[in-house]
């Protein structure tokens, strides 16, 4: 199975901690986002700005975050695999635009089919959603009213890694495990 | 020959491409596989005039026409000199030309598929894995902070062009002007250039060459734990 579903760390403190502002939109993540110990150790993934086009052109605009004052730089690999960013859906987005999501991972099938056109061997894409949703919480509290509910933000992070024609059960699996 | 129709281009490109390929065999006589290089040779700039021209009008189906015929024709005359170059002892060269067949073929499948070059292509990747030895692949990784379109020269990113797509009868890509190399590594996986490779190793103390296997004489001793001793990891086109 090439896809896999894990918690995500809270964007917020995380720029916090680098001292950079916090990715508004839609917007691409650089890759050691979750461990960097400093800017420069954050790098965009080259495909980043290939999205950006690709997106924008079907009217889905989307953000290679890139901090005021501080350059994030582009890596440049050069493997027979397609490493897609990392794409930050805030729960903002969503609530606006519902099919995000799926527009999105269509948009990058197409490309990927293209990309991979003619290509005989055997080929491999790799990339990563970060999805916030709102999570309620319902807590018996001795109140007038009896119960209070809470909701707070939390994100997970899915991964996709394999032949990219396995990317079109992608969604469902992240529609699944939201 | 003279065009003037489409089908007159088509025509003239397969009958020199399936003539080519008649000949692209290691029992072909080396003097129809030059013959046929030079008349492939002909014939590509025959059709680079013509995607000019088409450029020059604006003329984008012509152009991709063109462009893909262009391809289809090159690659036939590199898998052909790839045959001549074994047969002169340049397997270093050989190798490349095999690989620039491949990736010819390819462009030529991105812009207008074709079930036929998809099987010729396998018999491409089946010629690299029984007629050389298995090679091991080097890469390097950099970085850049700005790349600029290679069809309109604006910031990449900016304009509304995709590296890899066809515009025009030119293929669009990323023109890095200044990068920063950050590793070179020896790749487990296929590299994104086959003709980035390992191209001597060592085996106690002696450096071989991996395509021929013959020992390359060295002037320095060379450590005995050393496994790898030269590779290409990047060639700018």
């Amino acid at each position: 199975m090439p896809m896999h579903v894990t918690d995500y760390i809270d964007v917020e403190q995380r720029c916090a901690a680098l001292s950079i502002p916090k990715p508004e939109g839609f917007c691409i993540l650089p890759r050691r986002f979750e461990d960097a110990q400093t800017v420069s150790d954050l790098r965009h993934e080259s495909s980043a700005l290939d999205l950006k086009v690709l997106f924008r052109r079907a009217n889905l605009p989307i953000t290679v975050y890139q901090p005021d004052g501080a350059t994030i730089p582009y890596l440049q690999e050069n493997d027979n695999t397609w490493t897609g960013p990392i794409l930050l859906l805030g729960y903002a987005v969503l609530t606006s635009d519902p099919n995000a999501l799926a527009v999105s991972l269509s948009i990058i099938a197409n490309y990927l089919t293209d990309f991979f056109r003619g290509n005989p061997e055997p080929v491999r894409a790799k990339l990563s959603f970060v999805v916030e949703v709102l999570e309620t919480e319902t807590k018996e509290k001795e109140t007038k009213t009896g119960t209070t509910k809470t909701t707070k933000v939390i994100r997970k992070r899915f991964d996709f890694d394999g032949p990219p024609d396995e990317l079109p059960g992608f969604p469902d699996f992240i529609k699944d495990n939201i | 020959m003279r065009w003037d129709t489409a089908d007159d281009i088509s025509n003239e490109v397969l009958d020199a491409v399936q003539e080519g390929l008649r000949h692209a065999h290691l029992s072909c006589g080396v003097e129809l596989q030059r013959r046929n290089v030079a008349l492939l040779s002909n014939l590509r700039d025959r059709l680079k005039r013509l995607r000019e021209d088409s450029i020059a009008q604006s003329n984008e189906p012509y152009a991709n026409a063109a462009f893909r015929a262009q391809m289809v024709t090159q690659a036939t005359m590199d898998f052909l000199e790839m045959w001549v170059l074994l047969k002169e002892d340049k397997p270093r060269e050989a190798w490349d030309k095999l690989i620039d067949a491949q990736v010819r073929f390819v462009i030529a499948q991105k812009i207008q598929f074709d079930p036929d070059a998809s099987n010729l292509l396998k018999h491409l990747l089946a010629v690299e894995r029984v007629v050389f030895p298995p090679q091991t692949f080097s890469s390097c990784g950099y970085t850049y902070n700005e790349a600029f379109c290679t069809i309109c020269g604006c910031k990449y990113g900016e304009c509304e062009h995709v590296a890899g797509h066809i515009y025009m009868g030119m293929i669009c890509q990323k023109e890095i002007r200044k990068a920063n190399l950050l590793e070179v590594s020896i790749l487990e996986d296929l590299p994104k250039d086959k003709r980035c490779r390992v191209e001597e190793y060592a085996d106690t103390g002696k450096v071989f060459c991996t395509l021929t296997r013959r020992e390359v004489p060295q002037q320095e001793p060379v450590d005995p734990s050393q496994r790898f001793v030269r590779a290409t990891a990047i060639r700018f086109d």
